[in-house]
């Protein structure tokens, strides 16, 4: 057995990463010693074993076929498990906007004011009152004389009680109407702010 | 039906999953043979090159699936020396040596007996002793890409080729030697006929 230095540069040389001018070298003494050259070929026959090993682990057919099949199986589950993710998390974030929107919908209308007038209602008098049905503020009817000039503003806690209130006057006014009594409070209430 | 590497051309046309399906046919049986080389009888060399695959499916539209060679064998070889690093299981059945058409010749028999020899010594290397060795012997690469392939400079692999070479020698010495008498005696015997 040679050196280890010289088995080393032996195997290199079998491995082809010998440089040339180093190849070389060695092929001079491979020439001049013969005990080098044996050590060589024991080299190349055990690389030939060793080949022998290494093709002897080539799988059969049926390993490589169940590779790939099992392969293309789990690469289409993954496929599809990645859609179902993707859908799922599509329609987890629709629904998170629509509960969203919801919820804001829902906190948001007891805030908001209906500006929306109300209709003129009558106080059997034929006289028109109207009044502003205002949840931000209190509803409230001003009265007046005949000039315009404002004698009261009536504010009500509750629409409902300005409705009672306007239903109170209409009948007060159609008993003074039909008493003759000349002084009719005619309320013309209409609170615009 | 699985393709030879040098008959593969891929087309410009082709798509990632295609290209992928088509470098699983060409390059699985070299892989399994690696993977075998790397685990031995620790694992199965099908989990290995199956798992490998999947790891690059995962993320498959970063890399070039035309030319996907030494990303395939870098990942099988990674994912076989992560197997071995795990708590080790049950090693598994030896596998019989030989190819689907054993013709049984005693020739063979002898044959088959000195590659099982030489298959168990090469699976109590250490495992990247046989990494190197496999990808230098079996796949014929430079020692640069096998350091590139394993995450080594390229006196380490060197290192690594040489010292798995001469463990083999050593493991193997009584057999050469046995057989070396074994074969005197027999030339002998024949001298004394003659």
């Amino acid at each position: 057995m040679g050196s280890e230095s010289d088995l080393e540069l032996l195997e290199t040389y079998l491995d082809g990463e010998l440089p040339v001018a180093d190849a070389e070298g060695l092929w001079r003494r491979l020439a001049a010693e013969p005990e080098l050259s044996a050590q060589l070929d024991q080299l190349r026959a055990d690389r030939e074993l060793r080949q022998m090993v290494w093709r002897s682990m080539e799988p059969a057919e049926t390993s490589v076929r169940r590779v790939e099949a099992g392969v293309g199986a789990r690469a289409r589950r993954r496929d599809v498990f990645s859609a179902l993710r993707t859908a799922a998390g599509v329609l987890t974030a629709a629904a998170a906007c629509i509960l969203f929107g919801f919820a804001m919908g829902w906190l948001g209308h007891e805030n908001y004011p209906s500006n929306i007038p109300q209709p003129a209602a009558s106080t059997g008098g034929g006289i028109p009152v109207v009044s502003t049905a205002d949840t931000s503020r209190r509803p409230e009817l001003r009265i007046e004389d005949g000039s315009g000039n404002v004698r009261a503003v009536q504010q009500f806690r509750t629409p409902q009680e300005e409705q009672e209130f306007m239903q109170d006057l209409s009948r007060w006014n159609q008993r003074q109407s039909q008493s003759q009594i000349p002084d009719n409070v005619v309320p013309v209430s209409e609170d615009l702010q | 039906m699985s393709l030879d590497e040098k008959d593969w051309q891929p087309s410009t046309a082709e798509t990632t999953a295609e290209l992928f399906e088509k470098a699983v046919q060409v390059h699985s049986r070299r892989l399994l043979a690696i993977a075998r080389a790397i685990v031995g009888n620790r694992a199965s060399p099908e989990d290995v090159v199956q798992q490998a695959f999947m790891n690059l499916y995962q993320h498959r539209d970063r890399y070039d699936w035309r030319e996907p060679g030494g990303l395939l064998r870098r990942t099988v070889v990674n994912e076989a020396l992560r197997l071995l690093r795990q708590p080790r299981p049950a090693a598994l059945a030896d596998e019989s040596v030989g190819s689907d058409d054993d013709s049984g010749a005693v020739a063979g028999m002898i044959e088959n007996e000195t590659v099982t020899r030489v298959r168990r010594a090469i699976d109590r290397l250490p495992e990247h002793f046989r990494a190197a060795l496999v990808l230098c012997e079996y796949e014929n690469m430079p020692y640069a890409q096998i350091a590139e392939t394993l995450g080594a400079s390229v006196p380490q692999v060197k290192t690594w080729i040489h010292r798995g070479r001469r463990q083999l020698a050593e493991m193997l010495r009584p057999y050469v030697e046995g057989d070396a008498v074994v074969e005197g005696k027999r030339r002998a015997a024949e001298g004394k006929r003659s």
